[in-house]
């Protein structure tokens, strides 16, 4: 059945598309409930965008929430061993607390969870479905790398140990902050020179090339090479790819150091204000559910895709018939399927209504307007 | 052709000024009432938005960059990057007590601040505990009726403070204006907003 997309609202368009993509590499979907338990949340807060969340008393009295994030749930439910992996989709809403309109919200999420052993084949085939998926919105689109590896080592290499103050340069190094970092790191009586690599680190260009040059000449230690080289093996598969123009490597990228390490990446589409794309190799995050697996994903917001690429409605589309108590009730459905069938929008209309959103009318009622069609 | 968000007041002309200086915005209209303006030619459409609005219009990609005081930032946190000390709008944010002022450790310290999160995370620090009364303007008046034993907001010259009977007790932070950009759109506009950023710098020798 070929399916016509025309009419379509753009998150839907890109529903589909995303499904069939996913599903052409294998991925089934998930499924899950609209409800966890609220401990399970609050024992993994780290993990979500945030700590406010739905939450509510069922029958027995067990504190329920409404789902914040999907991946919590996957990664707790995985069947995946190091020989068996799982490869899941899905497409659910979760529920979030959204800031400037200071209420919750519900937005829908589609995403994909790969479960198991990740070798640099998997790696490669996710960084790809990133890709395809972006590019299933908009050709003009970008997918920023990093790994937590570059951060981690970038710590060591500078000697710095305490949470508070990784916090507060993290920070920094997430807002592209380089006069806040200078400030910070001083305070920290982190020396001059290091001060200079950290301004260097942020003053970095982020095409890819050229950014690959620059961490291969900070990786003075064990941790920022094997992060350099994760990034060069898989950036190396790409140099025969039109997708090579589209992947950047940036350090302002960061997500949770307890859940994330190894790569990371986030998706962006030319004017969407907004990060459509977010994923990640989240191994600890499986290890402290007790599982010795692997675990690497995204997931997408397509909520807002409708405002930005909105439908133009077609006025010509849209067709009126005009009925009265005198209509033949056959005659009146013959005609309603005979124009739906012609392709139009069809609405049975009786009584005083406004007429003027309607390309065309038909009338079927005994008083005949002048100028109109029957 | 991007967008920058001024801030309407204080900040409004010494930026104009900066951006007229660099050739980023020609003939600017004295006096004028015009919230948008655009320079076709250089491609940048400005708009002029209440200071604290600045950053939500960055955030919402509407204002590809914007001016923004770092009070604003730290109190409403925005998801953007923080590109620029312009070194300009130089204030402080401080605590503010009438003239000899003695404060009473034995109950929580009342205040009254517009800046709700500043203030938190400032006592928080000190392990002070207090009952924050959010204002929105004139925040001298609260101590001066009774309201609330100290102030948290800018102080520039000190003036109005003096001229309250209020003193400055303690200063939590320096504060100027910064230049944010959304996130997003320095993905595509990184050229233009970087060289926008050089241009400053060596403007100012930053």
């Amino acid at each position: 059945m070929n399916l016509e997309l025309k009419g379509l609202k753009k998150d839907e368009i890109v529903s589909l598309k995303l499904r069939k993509l996913f599903e052409s590499y294998g991925y089934a979907q998930y499924k899950m409930s609209k409800f966890e338990e609220y401990s399970f949340y609050m024992d993994n807060k780290n993990f979500l965008k945030s700590e406010q969340i739905i939450a509510f008393s069922d029958k027995s009295g067990r504190l329920m929430a409404l789902k914040p994030d999907i991946t919590l749930s996957i990664a707790k439910n995985s069947r995946a061993s190091e020989v068996t992996s799982e490869k899941l989709y899905y497409n659910e809403s979760v529920y979030r607390y959204a800031k400037h309109s200071k209420e919750y919200k519900e937005f829908q999420q589609m995403g994909l969870e790969f479960m198991g052993k990740i070798d640099d084949y998997q790696t490669l085939e996710i960084i790809t479905l990133a890709l395809k998926s972006l590019e299933a919105i908009s050709e003009d689109f970008v997918l920023d790398l990093s790994h937590m590896g570059l951060i981690a080592g970038l710590f060591e290499l500078i000697n710095i140990t305490s949470d508070t103050e990784k916090e507060n340069l993290l920070s920094c190094i997430v807002g592209k902050n380089s006069h806040d970092l200078e400030k910070t790191a001083a305070l920290y009586n982190i020396s001059e020179q290091n001060i200079a690599l950290l301004k260097d680190v942020l003053a970095c260009p982020n095409t890819l090339n050229e950014a690959i040059n620059f961490w291969k000449g900070v990786a003075k230690n064990d941790t920022l090479k094997c992060a350099v080289d994760d990034i060069v093996r898989l950036c190396n598969s790409f140099n025969n790819s039109s997708y090579l123009q589209k992947l950047r490597l940036d350090i302002s990228i960061v997500n949770d150091t307890n859940y994330y390490n190894n790569l990371i990446f986030q998706g962006y589409i030319k004017n969407l204000p907004f990060m459509v794309l977010s994923g990640g190799r989240y191994d600890p995050l499986l290890h402290k559910f007790g599982r010795n697996i692997n675990a690497m994903g995204f997931a997408l917001s397509i909520d807002e895709l409708s405002r930005y690429f909105p439908l133009n409605k077609d006025k010509d589309e849209s067709l009126a018939v005009v009925y009265d108590t005198s209509t033949d009730i056959n005659v009146l459905c013959d005609i309603i399927e005979g124009q739906r069938a012609k392709g139009y929008k069809v609405t049975a209309i009786t009584g005083n209504q406004n007429l003027e959103n309607f390309g065309k009318v038909i009338y079927l009622t005994n008083e005949l307007a002048e100028g109109k069609y029957v | 052709m991007y967008n920058i968000a001024l801030p309407k007041g204080r900040l409004a002309d010494k930026t104009c000024k900066l951006l007229n200086k660099l050739g980023y915005i020609k003939d600017i209209e004295e006096d004028s009432r015009k919230l948008v303006f655009t320079d076709s030619k250089i491609g940048i459409r400005y708009f002029m938005v209440k200071p604290s609005d600045v950053a939500i219009y960055v955030e919402y990609g509407v204002a590809d960059i914007g001016v923004a005081g770092k009070d604003i930032l730290l109190e409403s946190r925005p998801d953007v990057y923080e590109l620029l000390d312009l070194e300009m709008g130089k204030c402080r944010v401080c605590v503010a007590a009438p003239n000899g002022f003695c404060e009473d450790m034995s109950r929580p310290l009342r205040v009254a601040t517009k800046f709700v999160n500043i203030t938190k995370d400032y006592y928080n620090s000190l392990n002070r505990e207090i009952e924050i009364i959010k204002l929105n303007g004139s925040i001298e008046l609260a101590p001066l009726l009774g309201m609330t034993d100290v102030i948290v907001d800018i102080v520039e010259t000190g003036t109005t403070l003096k001229e309250n009977n209020l003193s400055v007790i303690a200063e939590i932070m320096p504060i100027s204006a910064r230049l944010i950009a959304n996130k997003a759109s320095y993905k595509f506009l990184s050229e233009q907003i970087n060289k926008l950023v050089e241009d400053i710098k060596n403007d100012k020798n930053i």
